[in-house]
């Protein structure tokens, strides 16, 4: 079993400067994944997961920590370096309608990748890959000379995947790729996902706020609250045994569709999530939390390994 | 037997843009009694939407035609004068609709905008009296009244929605239509305005439309289900009708449940449906469903679309059930 | 290259059927007004381009006719003469390329200019952004007229000067409207995913930037060429501009106010034809608006 680090994020942070002051996006975020493993990301809006995934990738300056992709210290790379760098590291966007340029064709938008590299310095070997990516994603040739505008949001979202895999990379960083997309079209993306995996031998961040969805495709998952971290393990262990408040009020807000779930009145979680500027010292999730303590509004809780495998960041499992 | 609340009869919908018919909704029929909450679920291009639109009244006049008719506590809402709609809307049916970002107007306080739905539909009403219940409403949805003096983008998501849920019930409609109401929310907050609809709903009394493509807040709030498709409804029942598993569904109902990644089972792989749902200007004949189902026979490629077939008020539209077929 | 390559060659030539432009074509064709108004500016770019075919640039410019001051339909003079002798229909087609040159070549190279300065705002921003907006700030603090008198003044009075002032002037409006639309662009995701893949941002800017401001640029251009003759007539009616006796609407106005009393055609003629040109331009403007406009998203 390979047990190579692909990605590692060493206390990244991602502080950005506002007119009323720094908002921790990112705050102190650590966490390996091995190669050929999927990192599932959960949080809701303002978690920073987003920015987690744009400042690994380096498209984003980080404000402090590092980055080590495949044993090599990123952090700081120039930018020839981080260019060629670009190879092995891609994205995949959330919204099929704005990560596609609607001037291009999808051959053009595919291809594009292969030109700024100069990968395939023939015309024909470039055809002939981009052929070859279509069929991967499973997208007809004859879309070839269409303009994304003319296909659906599935189809878009596809071409996003082939883009993405045109240099072979081997980490790839899913920001809700499936957010946008109806139910039916969803699972399909997801299958394409899962066995891209399988036969490339991938490693994803998959960053979603739908706990449903990234129970499937990943290993492990990461919850995020107001940029840090709150509770990591195994997929697994997660649905079957929450630690943190936060991730079980998350698990028992997701409607579940069977009849098991009529009339259920879920333990709803009051108020809203706090402002991630200049945050308060303390645990951000103590505001709304049905345990909290005194000592979880003035400490802010460490995040340790509660068991094998299993960390959070709770007070109440603490026994330091 | 009590007069149904709303009773849409034989429905159907075209829109014509540039040259192009695009057949929204497709001769449908629905139900709704007193205080019922009725799950109307599909995905994009259903006609959900359409449908919702034109109890209102509220699709475009040059580019859509109605045909059918939709009836509201026995009186006709399919040609009905614009006043007399005017007079309906806000008090009578009431609509909240999917993105509350857009739909509050950002210049006026948000006291303002809902005692604006009152003044209009209780003339008589003194400021005093509009002031008073405006605190009353927000108070039913969850927020503090002295936060009616602010304005729309000092409330976040959740709070936006909560706004435009109270300008919708502020005249205690007998019907409120909520379209994809928490799609655009976090599921933490979802929660929250799911459980405040679910409250509001016994208060009042009302029937709720609830437009959705999430099966898992269908079960949690909903009594009666219809799944559109192209602009039909393929399957409509009960919600023990539709979820239970030891019945026959239509294929489209069965693909939809498949789809679902749900937290409670460990499949491992998810079966889609596949193929894409068709642009309501290119039905393919015959069943609409047909190019998409595991199950199609030669019957239903060509002709007309399938019958209705009821069993005990659960209705499905597939040529699989309908007579000498298998029963529901 | 092989038979396989030609075959997929053949696939990703673009698809002229599809494009965006096709799309506002057919949008444009099945509007009556839109069509009328193209119709119009075809007509009157024709006459621009094939004056000396129509009718000899004498005509226009020295005395033919036997009386000074004869009306519209007398023989062998459609729209009369004036009160040189000149034939006023030779003048008002000479003139139609005075007013096309001025109008177009002063919008293009606003345009241009226009959309460099923005794009390198939006793409570059701060210091660089806040100096470029400063400066068009200023020069949208000054009306045109003052702008075309103080180079007119300063460069003396001709067709070129007129051009240089009228693409100043133009300059405020495009810019800034250009350059919402490149920030705009510049903030979506397939701009993201082209630094994703380690484009530089000239590459963006030229490939992404560019081909996504055409529309922007054909509508603004439109409108401004329409602005542009009607001031470029302005400042000919007050005397800046073209030298006597080079036909021009403007000019030919102004002398026409002499006589209005008793020949009132000598205002009509060139009045009415500048508004129906400036109303045909700018009627093909708004419809190439609104043909552009619901710009199709792709809902399935």
């Amino acid at each position: 079993m390979n047990e190579t680090v692909m990605l590692e994020c060493v206390n990244l942070k991602k502080y950005f400067d506002t007119p009323r002051g720094s908002l921790h996006a990112v705050d102190d975020v650590s966490f390996r994944i091995l190669e050929g493993k999927t990192l599932g990301v959960v949080g809701e809006s303002g978690c920073g997961k987003s920015t987690l995934g744009r400042t690994i990738l380096r498209l984003l300056p980080s404000t402090d920590g590092k980055i080590i992709f495949n044993g090599r210290d990123i952090t700081n790379l120039p930018a020839r370096e981080l260019s060629a760098l670009r190879k092995q590291m891609q994205i995949i966007f959330q919204d099929p309608f704005s990560s596609l340029d609607p001037k291009m064709t999808v051959y053009q938008i595919i291809e594009e990748p292969l030109r700024i590299h100069k990968t395939h310095p023939s015309k024909v070997e470039r055809m002939k890959q981009v052929e070859k990516l279509m069929e991967i994603v499973g997208l007809d040739s004859r879309y070839m000379n269409t303009y994304p505008h003319e296909l659906d949001g599935g189809r878009r979202q596809r071409i996003g995947v082939a883009r993405a895999l045109a240099l072979n990379p081997k980490f790839i960083v899913c920001d809700e790729p499936v957010s946008a997309l109806d139910v039916s079209i969803q699972a399909q993306i997801l299958n394409l996902m899962m066995d891209l995996k399988e036969e490339f031998g991938l490693t994803y961040i998959f960053i979603t706020h739908d706990l449903s969805v990234v129970k499937h495709i990943s290993d492990d998952i990461l919850v995020l609250y107001l940029g840090q971290m709150v509770e990591l393990c195994s997929s697994e262990r997660l649905f079957e045994n929450p630690l943190h408040p936060y991730t079980k009020a998350l698990l028992s807000a997701i409607p579940v569709p069977d009849l098991s779930s009529k009339g259920k009145e879920a333990d709803v979680m009051q108020g809203e999530v706090t402002s991630p500027i200049e945050p308060p010292p303390g645990c951000r999730f103590a505001a709304r939390c049905p345990e909290a303590t005194d000592r979880c509004f003035q400490e802010s809780p460490p995040f340790f390994e509660v068991e094998p495998g299993h960390f959070c960041s709770c007070f109440h499992f603490c026994h330091a | 037997m009590s007069e149904a609340l709303l009773e849409i009869k034989d429905l159907s919908i075209r829109y014509t843009t540039d040259k192009v018919i695009s057949r929204a909704v497709n001769s449908i029929n629905l139900k709704i009694d007193k205080g019922e909450v009725l799950g109307l679920v599909g995905e994009t291009g259903a006609g959900k939407t359409t449908t919702a639109l034109s109890i209102l009244g509220l699709l475009p006049r040059y580019t859509s035609e109605t045909e059918g008719e939709i009836r509201f506590k026995g009186h006709k809402l399919v040609g009905a004068s614009e006043k007399q709609l005017r007079n309906i809307r806000g008090s009578q049916i009431s609509m909240i609709f999917q993105d509350p970002m857009t739909s509050l107007n950002p210049v006026f306080k948000v006291g303002r905008q809902i005692g604006d739905v009152l003044k209009f539909h209780n003339k008589t009403m003194s400021q005093i009296e509009v002031g008073q219940k405006v605190d009353e409403i927000l108070q039913m949805v969850g927020i503090p009244p002295s936060r009616k003096e602010e304005y729309p983008h000092q409330f976040s998501g959740g709070m936006k929605q909560r706004v435009m849920i109270a300008i919708a019930i502020a005249c205690r409609p007998d019907l409120l239509i909520a379209d994809e109401p928490t799609t655009a929310l976090d599921v933490t907050i979802q929660a929250q305005v799911i459980k405040m609809m679910r409250s509001l709903q016994k208060e009042l009394q009302s029937s709720i439309i609830l437009i959705t493509h999430d099966l898992g807040i269908v079960a949690n709030l909903c009594d009666k289900v219809a799944i559109m498709y192209a602009g039909e409804i393929v399957e409509s029942g009960t919600l023990e009708d539709i979820f239970a598993q030891d019945r026959g569904h239509h294929p489209y109902t069965l693909g939809l449940f498949g789809s679902l990644p749900n937290i409670k089972e460990k499949r491992s792989r998810l079966t889609p449906i596949r193929g894409l749902t068709p642009h309501p200007s290119e039905l393919p004949e015959g069943c609409h469903f047909h190019p998409r189902c595991p199950q199609c026979m030669e019957i239903c490629k060509t002709g007309r679309t399938p019958d209705r077939t009821v069993q005990n008020g659960h209705e499905i539209r597939c040529h699989l059930f309908s007579a000498g077929g298998r029963q529901p | 290259m092989d038979a396989e390559a030609i075959a997929l060659n053949a696939k990703i030539r673009k698809s002229r059927r599809n494009s965006q432009g096709m799309e506002v074509w057919n949008r444009l064709r099945t509007r009556p007004t839109a069509m009328v108004a193209l119709t119009g500016v075809i007509f009157l770019v024709f006459l621009a381009l094939f004056a000396d075919l129509l009718i000899p640039y004498e005509m226009a410019i020295k005395q033919v006719a036997a009386d000074k001051l004869m009306p519209p339909g007398s023989a062998g003079h459609l729209l009369g003469t004036d009160n040189f002798g000149r034939d006023i229909l030779a003048r008002i087609i000479h003139g139609s390329r005075t007013a096309l040159e001025i109008g177009v070549i002063s919008a293009g190279l606003s345009l241009f200019i226009s959309t460099i300065l923005a794009c390198t705002g939006a793409m570059l921003g701060g210091m660089v952004d806040n100096l470029i907006m400063r400066v068009i700030d200023v020069i949208s603090c000054i009306p045109g007229m003052v702008i075309a008198l103080a180079i007119c003044a300063a460069l003396g009075n001709g067709i070129w000067q007129l051009i240089v002032a009228l693409t100043f002037s133009g300059l405020p409006m495009h810019t800034k409207m250009v350059r919402s639309v490149a920030l705009r662009v510049s903030k979506m995701d397939f701009v993201e995913s082209a630094v994703a893949l380690g484009a530089k941002p000239g590459y963006i800017m030229v490939r992404h930037l560019f081909p996504n401001l055409t529309s922007i640029m054909i509508i603004n251009g439109t409108a401004q060429v329409s602005i542009n003759i009607m001031m470029g007539a302005t400042l000919g009616f007050i005397g800046l501009g073209v030298k006597a006796p080079t036909p021009e609407w403007g000019t030919m106005l102004a002398s026409g106010l002499n006589f209005m009393m008793r020949n009132q055609y000598m205002v009509l003629v060139p009045g009415l034809v500048l508004a129906i040109s400036a109303l045909l331009i700018n009627t093909l403007g708004d419809a190439m608006r609104d043909a552009f406009d619901p710009q199709l998203k792709g809902k399935a």
